[in-house]
């Protein structure tokens, strides 16, 4: 199966790369065929990804992030093929350009705040790494909360430790998987103002999957996944 | 830094506790496995040492061992006495540098009564060293029924320079007093000798004329000497004066480098048996290692896939558990040599004390160090296997989301 719809958002006004995306589809298995639909972002394009569970939301993040491989089609971020066969080029790409806030945060609950935003960097290759990770969590206003455990911190401040691991590389791609599950209403608005915020300072394209109406009306640009990812612009 | 090592630390800072015990079972292991080899080592070391003043030992036929270990380090008893003629003889002898009588049989509160000449006490490790024995205090002794004492020997007995006491038969303090002979004769101590961490430390040494008046050995025909002191003026000397008295049969003539040669082989054999039982416990180490690793599977699991959606390579999460193990296995072995290094070192002290000479410093030599630095490639085999899965588990593996 191929891609059913083509999502193209305004023009590219900034100096990043933008995502294209073809003909994607993955396999699960035997039985079931994810199709999506061919992406075409402009650098700092913010776009959501709703629909209900089991449609492949986070599998088209994992396809975008270089984490899997489509069984067809192709990614492209400016000049990298995302879907490359080579997994050093697909590592390298995870490494520089993308930023990737899990839905459970996935911080490593031995390390404190700092050293959980210094290990991403540290892994991206990035000079200075413990006074740019202090800076990205201050930026954050987590200041204060620098040498904390990830279990003495609350929800709301894992997942800004969390975006703060994903954006002190600078990434050009920021993947956000259900950013508000975790959260009540009330910071739920929050949580998104700070994202688009943060992606927007950057001027990295921001992709946000969510099964949540609320945040998916929040966004202009947004895909809905249907029955086996088929998706509809809106 | 290094990415795996900066994040091994931290992982393992996480797992503190697991660490500890991990590190703990290594370094017991590796000081077990090194301790008993350090000690013996010590042994054999200060025992050459007390014996470099002279080249051979004539002693009554009988165990060259026992004849080494009564005359020299004054803990045994004599195989027999000799005539004091052998000494006269080998004296006399041309090609002869030095003679020394050594007369046992007397001792004052456990500490032995030793007869001997003043050659004693123109012993060197070389001919021209100064003398190995110096008095430290007074003079060395002029006649019958004074001492010179061992340093230790007359501090723990309380000897000063003019202290007076009697000797007790015996080569060492009788358990009962009641039963304890005493000599009519007694002792004036005229010198104190310098320590020398050797067997002479406990030794109150006096002329031989007076333990021979002591047991009644008035006449030259009765006389005798527990051994003689034995050192040539050339090297070939030596052995044609061992043909000599071996050929006489009324003597032996021991080469104390002979004895410790023996003494050695016969503690190889129970070192080899040592040696088997320390490989068991380093192999016990070394499963300990492999379970430590393993334990901590699942939680580096999460960190392995963390990472590897971060963009780590596949070298960096196999460096990273190869750096975790390398780093558990490099602590628990240091700490294992410098405990065996503490425990050899105390436990020498307190052995030379009970053997009457100073054990000098444990020495660790590179066979020893390297049967304990052997845990360490087996420590990385051990980790080798979860290396792989590491290296080949799929980054999305512990990070589910809807």
């Amino acid at each position: 199966m191929s891609g059913a719809t083509t999502v193209a958002l305004p023009p590219d006004i900034r100096t990043g790369s933008a995502l294209t995306t073809h003909g994607l589809s993955f396999q699960h298995g035997r039985e079931v065929t994810l199709t999506y639909p061919d992406l075409h972002l402009p650098a700092g394009a913010q776009l959501t990804i709703t629909g209900p569970s089991g449609t492949g939301k986070t599998t088209l993040l994992h396809l975008l992030a270089g984490l899997l491989r489509p069984t067809t089609g192709e990614v492209r971020f400016g000049p990298t093929l995302v879907s490359a066969p080579q997994e050093g080029l697909r590592e390298a790409f995870r490494r520089t350009q993308v930023g990737y806030v899990f839905q459970d945060f996935h911080l490593m609950p031995g390390l404190s705040a700092l050293e959980n935003v210094e290990l991403g960097l540290r892994v991206a290759g990035t000079a200075q790494p413990h006074a740019k990770a202090k800076a990205a969590l201050e930026r954050l206003d987590l200041g204060k909360r620098l040498h904390h455990a990830p279990h003495q911190l609350s929800t709301g401040e894992r997942q800004r430790v969390a975006l703060a691991r994903a954006v002190a590389h600078s990434p050009g791609l920021l993947l956000v998987d259900e950013p508000t599950a975790h959260l009540d209403r009330s910071r739920a608005g929050a949580a998104l103002d700070l994202l688009c915020e943060t992606a927007d300072q950057l001027g990295a394209t921001l992709i946000v999957v969510t099964h949540d109406p609320l945040v998916a009306g929040a966004f202009a640009q947004r895909i809905e996944l249907g029955e086996l990812g088929l998706g509809d612009k809106q | 830094m290094n990415t795996s090592l900066w994040i091994a630390i931290r992982a393992l800072r996480a797992r503190r506790g697991a660490l500890l015990l991990t590190v703990l079972a290594v370094a017991l292991a590796t000081a077990t496995a090194l301790t008993v080899p350090l000690v013996s080592r010590q042994v054999e070391r200060g025992a050459q040492d007390a014996a470099q003043v002279f080249d051979l030992l004539i002693a009554a036929p009988g165990s060259p061992t026992q004849a080494l270990t009564s005359s020299l380090f004054y803990l045994d008893a004599p195989n027999g006495n000799l005539p004091a003629s052998v000494y006269q003889d080998l004296k006399t002898s041309p090609g002869t540098r030095r003679a020394v009588p050594i007369g046992l049989g007397d001792n004052h509160l456990g500490f032995p009564v030793v007869g001997t000449s003043t050659a004693f006490f123109d012993q060197r490790i070389k001919p021209k060293d100064p003398p190995y024995f110096r008095v430290a205090q007074g003079r060395i002794f002029g006649t019958e029924h004074e001492v010179v004492a061992g340093a230790r020997a007359a501090r723990e007995a309380g000897l000063r320079l003019g202290t007076t006491f009697k000797g007790a038969h015996g080569l060492e303090e009788a358990e009962q007093h009641e039963d304890e002979v005493e000599h009519e004769g007694v002792y004036r101590v005229v010198g104190i000798l310098q320590p020398t961490g050797g067997p002479v430390d406990r030794a109150l040494l006096t002329p031989i004329e007076t333990i021979w008046e002591a047991h009644g050995q008035l006449t030259p025909a009765s006389q005798q000497v527990t051994a003689v002191l034995y050192t040539s003026e050339q090297l070939a000397g030596i052995y044609t004066t061992v043909q000599r008295i071996n050929a006489g049969g009324k003597a032996m003539a021991v080469l104390p480098g002979q004895v410790f040669a023996q003494a050695r082989d016969v503690l190889a054999q129970g070192q080899a048996a040592y040696a088997g039982l320390s490989l068991l416990v380093l192999g016990i180490a070394a499963l300990t290692v492999w379970l430590g690793v393993h334990a901590a599977t699942l939680e580096r699991q999460r960190t392995v896939a963390l990472l590897r959606a971060l963009g780590a390579g596949r070298p960096t999460v196999f460096g990273l558990v190869l750096t975790e193990t390398l780093l558990t296995v490099t602590l628990g072995v240091l700490l294992g040599l410098g405990l065996a290094l503490l425990v050899s070192g105390t436990g020498g002290q307190v052995l030379g004390s009970r053997l009457g000479f100073v054990l000098p410093a444990p020495q660790l030599t590179w066979p020893l160090a390297l049967r304990a630095l052997a845990l360490i490639p087996l420590g990385l085999l051990a980790a080798l296997p979860p290396a792989i899965g590491a290296a080949r588990l799929s980054p999305l593996r512990y990070l589910s989301s809807s």
